[in-house]
């Protein structure tokens, strides 16, 4: 089990290496209130968060948490109803701030002309914001979209357009890189393709802060994370120190679990149901499992370790019940 | 600068507004060529049958009774002043007064097919400024846009800019395409007098062609405007059609006299064409006095009307592109 988290406090964790400036992000207090038929909703409600220079942060919640008003909210193109955002320290007031010219991001949809090839739409992108056609270049090169530069849009798939959106948003080389989502819908190769081009991007020392529901992907690439749910932080800090947090568990399949249960309870363990097996924590030894059980006459079929991840980690948190699998619903 | 050949190329290299572009400048020229084949002149036997129906006609009895009373009371058949001796000349049918179709004359053609012409042109360039807009939000792209430039206003201004500068020209070129071709016609021809290539009605064409590219420019404007405002090409179509047809059956239905004042189509044409009048089109016009005058309608008067209109929908348009949430 995670440890006990309220769905209003945050449980923040402090990275290990202190950052040589002040973070990359720094929201207080965001709030953002939409109208609506019966009055106002609040999409964020009092958001605290605090992003490091130079890292990967995975930004995780469920539908409609809140991931994307946020980022629409760092961009500019929408506005907060209260609290207040820092980029790289300086205060963002409006969509003009100076601060927002050091972000790059996808939010959304990648958005495009669909009649014009990748590359004039980056062009025309570029031209606008006086940049050089060899940028496009770079950028199409860092996506891995140079052979399909002359590919028009409409024909591109989900994955390349991504990586479209992707390229158009290092344009400008921002210090800070806001991707929404940008694995979602893409097959295997399309997503390799992505976290390839984020590990370039992340190579040459830009902050990236990538939304995403692919939580094997996030632990993998993310140094640091935060999850929120119902427009407030839930959890933050690096992902092994949050996973850290979670207490080691050991499934035990057996023939009967009720009166397995009853003894390693009156043993001294934590034990749940998981289906007809159990799960079984507060011990450092499973052996201490099968013994209590043997003494008692129960035999074991199956023993095996949980290791905390930050799938189990998210969907507690934001209160999920943890989906089984058809294997598990099978297991004897 | 590179931001407005931005979106001078995101405007024109469209496909469909590229083709739309092109369709208006066909159906001009269509235009052009039914306005040419059917003042063509007459054929020889065309010439034969007139003479053979005026000869016809001079012995028709009809006619001739209609003579023998003008003679006795000119006046009430030639005005006041007249001769009776006009009479004989005045009442009987020429060879060229039967003849199948008039020739054709520039001068009633910039009271005809000229400023329709305008108005098509207008038309296509409404439907590609909101199309231009629209697709942009359609798509997303607007959004990618407003990242990559954070100042809105510079961006709307830019694409305004395009869509003037872009209309203006569409509007020039394809008014003078059909006044170069109605003129080499004439010329062709060999049209002389009131109907042909005469310093005045070059004059003429040269202000209304003035008046038809601020009003292209103005009508993509408008278009782009207040789709930015309705961020759908669809709603901006719906609402200016409902304007202008639900407004001028509005107009029609409306218990008040001088309602027409206000149509649309009157001011456009009013705007178009020099020395426009109207008459009252009220269907619940009470006078027959008041709904049979006529009313002069001026180009300032007009414009003053649809430039209102129009730098409504400019100003709604920025402030909300400014200001709302995307």
């Amino acid at each position: 089990m995670v440890p006990e988290v309220g769905k209003t406090e945050a449980v923040t964790t402090t990275p290990a290496t202190a950052a040589p400036a002040g973070p990359a992000i720094r929201l207080r207090g965001l709030r953002k209130d939409y109208r609506t038929l019966g009055g106002r909703s609040a999409a964020l409600d009092g958001l605290d968060l605090e992003v490091t220079r130079g890292e990967v942060h995975g930004f995780l919640g469920p539908n409609g948490a809140g991931k994307t008003t946020t980022f629409r909210l760092l961009l500019g193109l929408a506005r907060p109803t209260g609290g207040s955002i820092e980029i790289f320290d300086e205060p963002v007031t409006s969509s003009t701030s100076p601060a927002l010219a050091r972000i790059g991001a996808t939010v959304s949809q990648p958005g495009f002309t669909p009649g014009f090839s990748g590359q004039r739409n980056l062009r025309l992108l570029a031209r606008a914001a006086g940049l050089s056609r060899s940028r496009v270049r770079d950028v199409l090169e860092t996506v891995e979209l140079t052979d399909a530069a002359h590919t028009l849009f409409r024909r591109y798939s989900l994955g390349m357009r991504q990586r479209l959106a992707i390229a158009a948003a290092l344009l400008t080389g921002p210090e800070l890189l806001l991707l929404d989502e940008p694995t979602n819908g893409l097959d295997p190769a399309g997503v390799v393709a992505i976290r390839r081009a984020i590990a370039r991007v992340v190579e040459a020392g830009t902050t990236v802060v990538l939304s995403s529901h692919n939580l094997v992907e996030v632990q993998q690439l993310c140094d640091s994370v935060s999850i929120i749910g119902e427009g407030r932080l839930l959890a933050s800090g690096p992902v092994e120190e949050l996973l850290g947090e979670q207490k080691s568990m050991t499934r035990v399949g057996i023939a009967d679990p009720d009166g397995a249960q009853a003894e390693l309870t009156a043993a001294g363990f934590t034990v749940t149901r998981d289906g007809d097996a159990l799960l079984v924590s507060g011990h450092d030894d499973p052996a201490r499992i099968t013994r209590a059980l043997a003494e008692h006459g129960h035999y074991v079929t199956e023993l095996s370790a949980r290791r905390p991840d930050l799938e189990s980690y998210y969907l507690e948190l934001t209160g999920h019940a943890v989906p089984r699998t058809a294997d598990e619903e099978e297991a004897p | 600068m590179n931001l407005f050949r931005a979106e001078l190329t995101r405007y024109i290299a469209r496909r469909g507004i590229a083709l739309l572009m092109i369709a208006g400048f066909v159906v001009m020229i269509v235009l052009a060529a039914r306005t040419a084949w059917e003042t063509r002149p007459p054929s020889a036997s065309e010439r034969a049958t007139a003479a053979a129906n005026a000869t016809f006609a001079a012995h028709d009895s009809q006619v001739l009774a209609q003579i023998t009373a003008c003679q006795k009371h000119p006046a009430r058949y030639l005005g006041p002043g007249s001769q009776a001796s006009e009479c004989s000349r005045a009442l009987t049918p020429t060879a060229e007064s039967l003849l199948p179709r008039s020739p054709l004359s520039l001068r009633h053609e910039l009271t005809t097919s000229g400023p329709q012409v305008a108005v098509l042109l207008a038309a296509a360039i409404v439907i590609a400024g909101a199309t231009f807009a629209g697709a942009d939000w359609q798509t997303g792209a607007m959004r990618t846009q407003m990242i990559a430039r954070r100042r809105r206003s510079v961006l709307w201004l830019t694409k305004a800019a395009a869509v003037v500068v872009w209309s203006a020209l569409y509007g020039a070129a394809g008014y003078g395409l059909y006044w170069l071709i109605l003129g080499s016609v004439a010329q062709s021809r060999d049209i002389t007098g009131i109907g042909g290539l005469t310093s005045a009605n070059v004059q003429h064409i040269l202000a209304m062609g003035g008046r038809a590219v601020v009003l292209t420019a103005a009508a993509g404007l408008g278009a782009f405007a207040l789709t930015m405002l309705l961020r759908h090409t669809v709603a901006t179509l719906g609402l200016l059609f409902a304007y202008a047809a639900g407004g001028e059956v509005l107009l029609a239905l409306l218990p008040v006299t001088g309602a027409t004042r206000w149509s649309v189509g009157v001011n456009l044409f009013g705007w178009l064409q020099s020395n426009f009048h109207y008459t009252e089109q009220s269907l619940r016009c009470r006078s027959i006095e008041t709904c049979g005058k006529s009313h002069a309608l001026s180009h300032l008067d007009a414009g003053l009307l649809l430039g209102g209109l129009l730098v409504i929908a400019v100003v709604a348009s920025m402030v909300s592109f400014s200001k709302r949430d995307v």
